[in-house]
């Protein structure tokens, strides 16, 4: 399906994003799923002209709301894969495999911690633990791997180290993804661990050998991959060669029109960096709706 | 070729010529993704702050990186990048995977107190 922007993420800076580029009556779709933005859970007071305390999830479904009355189209899954069709087109396809062309897009994925916290993680982060099941996979051929994670990145990588290790594991608690992709996974090799989550990870100094569940059951595995939530947008965009911020190479760098080095991207909210406030989310998500659409509106395509 | 703005390692006769010429270098060998992009800005970021050092980069599928895979301390290493860090031509630390700005300036200026 081809649209004019696609806004990968459905926070608070994807729906203004959103709001202001689909009153500019060009075709909008908003990929993420809603229960994964970090205001879900928030109490918010410092919101100028909102209730003295807000809901979180009172003001994102407001925010879908108000989209869909502007014709926002709404695909409630992650984005797994995006690339530069080069013929002024991006190509983004979602966890279930339905895919978009889109003249432009807004990174608003947020920021979402991948560590676990656990003991040992540190210790063998790079000597089995790794963050990055497509960087570092080749490293486990034909080894035991596990790969912890509720979301669309553990189940993705899990099926995508299945060509490389001879056994994988996919630990988690309750899994968050399409029907689609469930039905790939159960169709794998791939054993699934469920109501489970690794509490310790163990090893031998040199590298690490098991993970402790919370269950105190130990899998020996040689490597541990860290997948939590969706892909983070570093790992989306870096084939892509998106820009990160100079201060910490963290975050991506936007101008202030929150375009991206590369022509057609642009990026708001929390995945721009701190603070971390929901004013800033809609801020930016403003200003990149109202550039993305303008941007799509200059070209000829 | 890696497409960042730091030097390149590209052969045998480049990486001997650093270690030879120069006391304090740290060699990042990786490839062009997520957890090796971070690393190569740093350095980049870096390079300015610390004269003192030479910062380069290789390429991990290239035949001279075979000598940064076959050192003995990067034997457990599990995680892109591979960062070698030498002192005099010998290794003094090498860290596997995604490291941030602070952990990379500690290193720093760990083993190459001026
Ligand atoms: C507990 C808590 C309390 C807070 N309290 C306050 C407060 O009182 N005041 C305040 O101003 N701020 C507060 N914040 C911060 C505020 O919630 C964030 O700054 C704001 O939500 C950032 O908006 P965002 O749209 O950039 O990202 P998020 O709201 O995090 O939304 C990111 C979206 O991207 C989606 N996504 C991620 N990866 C992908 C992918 N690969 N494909 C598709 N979609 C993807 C997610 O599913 C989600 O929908 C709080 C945060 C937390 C966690």
């Amino acid at each position: 399906m081809k649209t004019d922007l696609l806004i990968i993420g459905s926070g608070p800076a994807g729906l203004q994003a959103a709001i202001h580029a689909s009153r500019k009556k060009i075709k909008v779709v908003v990929a993420g799923k809603v229960g994964n933005s970090s205001l879900k859970r928030a109490k918010v007071e410092n919101y100028c002209c909102g209730e003295l305390l807000s809901e979180g999830w009172e003001l994102l479904e407001k925010g879908c709301m108000q989209s869909q009355n502007f014709g926002v189209i709404f695909k409630k899954e992650d984005i797994v894969k995006i690339e530069d069709k080069k013929n002024g087109f991006f190509y983004i396809e979602l966890e279930s495999g339905e895919n978009f062309e889109a003249k432009a897009i807004i990174i608003a994925t947020g920021v979402t911690k991948n560590t676990l916290n656990v003991k040992g993680e540190n210790k063998y982060h790079g000597k089995g633990v790794s963050y990055c099941v497509e960087c570092d996979a080749g490293f486990f051929k034909n080894k035991k791997v596990a790969v912890v994670g509720n979301g669309s990145a553990a189940a993705m990588g899990a099926i995508l180290m299945e060509a490389y290790a001879k056994e994988v594991i996919l630990i988690y608690k309750q899994l968050d993804i399409s029907e689609k992709l469930k039905q790939r996974l159960d169709a794998s090799s791939i054993v699934q661990v469920s109501s489970q989550w690794v509490k310790e990870i163990k090893g031998d100094e040199e590298k690490m050998t098991s993970c402790l569940l919370i269950d105190d059951k130990s899998i020996e595995v040689d490597g541990l991959f860290i997948e939590r939530g969706a892909k983070s947008a570093v790992e989306l965009f870096s084939a892509l060669s998106v820009e990160l911020d100079k201060e910490t190479y963290s975050y991506i760098a936007a101008n202030k029109k929150q375009e991206t080095n590369v022509a057609g991207i642009f990026a708001a909210g929390d995945i721009c960096g701190p603070p971390f406030q929901l004013a800033k989310a809609v801020g930016e998500g403003c200003v990149a709706g109202i550039f993305a659409s303008d941007y799509v509106k200059s070209k000829e395509f | 070729m890696l497409r960042t703005d730091l030097k390149h390692i590209e052969s045998n006769s480049e990486l001997e010529d650093v270690l030879k010429n120069n006391a304090n270098v740290m060699i990042c060998c990786g490839r062009m993704g997520p957890m090796c992009i971070p690393v190569y800005g740093v350095m980049q970021d870096l390079e300015s702050k610390y004269p003192h050092v030479q910062m380069r980069d290789m390429d991990f599928d290239i035949p001279v990186a075979s000598f940064i895979r076959g050192l003995p301390v990067c034997a457990s290493f599990m995680g892109l990048p591979f960062t070698v860090y030498f002192k005099n031509g010998k290794v003094v630390k090498a860290t596997s995977s995604i490291q941030n700005k602070k952990q990379i300036i500690e290193i720093l200026d760990e083993v190459f107190k001026n």
